[in-house]
């Protein structure tokens, strides 16, 4: 498109609800036209990378909790998967922490897609849909709390395994919330997915073709929505997604409408991953057997001289990863999560890179939202999911 | 993760004989380091090569090592969807400045803005702005010199535009 001239500068944002955050945009507008827009970002800039940097591995597990804050256990679970990598223990994980593991990533993916199904559908105005999809996330977040303390902030990852095992009470509720949860999927699509008004705000609207995400580097849904079926789980599967049937839904249309029913289908996909989880889940330990990787019970750190020992030595000495250089990603709700770790030998990792899925998505919106009407661009901004704590960390 | 095999790796040393200064290999991932007068040719060979396809930038980073000379590493992480195979490609920013590859692939868009504001790494032939900082900020947050707790800016650094 040629450099059209704008008639009028409309700033929107940061502090914008539809924004999803703390994102500004600087649009120049041709009456409703968007002729140039421009984006300003890093308003919640934290310098996480160089947090890490300064931490020991075991302290460092926190802080990604808070970089993509809706959805803390993708996070924290594509850092140990790196730091295991770096180890070279990722095959003596027990299975039954790796059960857990995807179980607890896949409660993420359906909770922040919740939150995203009803934060976008309140912005297009269908203001229903936000009550009911916030009513099923807080269902999923007592689980959290049930099984990690956290409602947010889990902290239930460790590196070689998990914090506790799933306790009785919380398999219960967890299969109560599978008998009822895809029924009240259905009910939310009976709300949109054919709701003319919903059709004219997304159809067509913020189309991205395959090749031009693949330049981009998309991933997650915003890719599979332009047709192209790239899924960590199924490409690179960790943990025990090559032993779980399940499908990745794509769709070949690129646009708002399309990205909205890869999430809705997405997460059908994470109940019968989940289902799958708990037939399958073995009995036994839900940490790896390694003094030298994960602390010692409480119980042997009160009693016994060697927990103590043991619960010294790794606190005070840390993990100390041999020198290498290693990058792990896992399928986020908002696309491919990476971390890419740099260690000399030390307890803290010399360069830690956070491949923000996010930042990446998002890179296209100045291109993408020429040409488009001011009112798409909430649509726009709420179907490619930007989670602004993870875009500027 | 699947990375390049070692045939392939055979393949770019001997197209490439000048350009390869080295390739390592650790838990599996397979990096190579390039001289950086041969940088836009190889990652359009990687592009383009029937073999290869390395048709999507993952990520774009650096790595900053102050005792030695050049001090910046920039590190690529490549992958082609249709042989899903991966490539760690390394370069040494002499003069801290590399050529940008943004015409290859877009992520490197906001990527290259990201490095250059938090190593001060140049990427020449494209618009060059900070991304997350002020445009005015005088440091690289990221170096290892930049103390974690920051130095007091004065208040004129942040431009509320």
């Amino acid at each position: 498109m040629g450099k059209e001239k704008a008639d009028l500068v409309l700033n929107m944002g940061p502090q914008h609800p539809s924004t999803h955050g703390v994102l500004r945009l600087i649009l120049e507008l041709k009456g409703e036209k968007i002729v140039n827009a421009d984006t300003v970002i890093g308003y919640v800039h934290r310098g996480v990378e160089k947090l890490a940097e300064n931490r020991k591995y075991l302290q460092v597990l926190p802080v990604f909790d808070r970089v993509d804050y809706v959805s803390a256990s993708s996070n924290e679970l594509g850092f140990v998967l790196a730091v295991e990598k770096l180890l070279g223990i990722e095959k003596e994980v027990p299975e039954r922490a790796q059960y857990l593991r995807v179980i607890m990533a896949e409660l993420t993916r359906i909770s922040s897609h919740l939150l995203w199904l009803g934060t976008h559908a309140l912005e297009l105005g269908a203001m229903s849909v936000f009550l009911y999809a916030f009513r099923e996330r807080e269902k999923v977040l007592d689980l959290f709390e049930e099984i990690a303390g956290g409602r947010l902030h889990t902290g239930y990852m460790r590196i070689g395994g998990v914090a506790c095992d799933a306790t009785p009470k919380f398999l219960e509720e967890l299969r109560d919330f599978l008998n009822f949860f895809p029924k009240k999927i259905d009910e939310y699509e009976t709300l949109l997915t054919e709701n003319r008004i919903w059709l004219s705000r997304t159809k067509g609207v913020g189309v991205i073709d395959k090749e031009t995400a693949v330049n981009w580097g998309i991933t997650g849904p915003t890719l599979r929505a332009a047709g192209c079926d790239y899924d960590v789980r199924k490409y690179y599967p960790y943990c025990v997604y090559d032993r779980l049937d399940f499908e990745v839904p794509v769709f070949d249309g690129g646009d708002v409408y399309d990205r909205y029913r890869v999430r809705m289908e997405e997460m059908r996909q994470s109940v019968r991953i989940i289902e799958q989880c708990l037939e399958q889940m073995p009995e036994g330990a839900v940490k790896i057997d390694d003094p030298q990787v994960i602390l010692p019970p409480k119980q042997d750190v009160y009693n016994t001289m060697v927990g103590l020992i043991q619960h010294f030595e790794l606190v005070i000495h840390g993990i100390k990863p041999p020198p290498g250089e290693v990058y792990a990603a896992v399928e986020g709700p908002r696309g491919e999560l990476g971390y890419y770790i740099v260690s000399d030998g030390s307890d803290k990792p010399y360069r830690l890179r956070i491949r923000p899925p996010s930042l990446i998505n998002i890179a296209i919106m100045p291109e993408l939202l020429k040409g488009h009407y001011v009112a798409d661009v909430i649509s726009i901004i709420g179907s490619l999911d930007p989670l602004m704590g993870e875009v500027d960390r | 993760m699947k990375y390049v095999t070692p045939e392939l790796i055979e393949k770019l040393k001997s197209t490439f004989p000048k350009a390869v200064e080295s390739v390592g290999e650790f838990r599996q991932e397979v990096t190579v380091t390039v001289k950086k007068e041969f940088l836009i040719d190889f990652m359009r060979f990687l592009k383009v090569d029937k073999d290869f396809q390395m048709d999507m930038l993952v990520d774009l980073t650096a790595v900053d090592y102050p005792e030695r000379n050049p001090r910046f590493v920039v590190v690529y992480h490549l992958r082609s969807l249709s042989k899903r195979h991966n490539l760690r490609v390394k370069c040494w920013a002499e003069g801290e400045e590399l050529p940008s590859v943004v015409d290859i692939w877009k992520t490197a868009e906001w990527t290259e803005r990201e490095v250059y504001e938090m190593f001060g790494i140049r990427f020449l032939g494209r618009e060059l702005k900070k991304l997350l900082l002020p445009q005015r900020y005088p440091y690289f947050p990221l170096r290892k010199d930049f103390p974690l707790e920051g130095y007091e800016e004065p208040c004129e650094v942040w431009d509320w535009e």
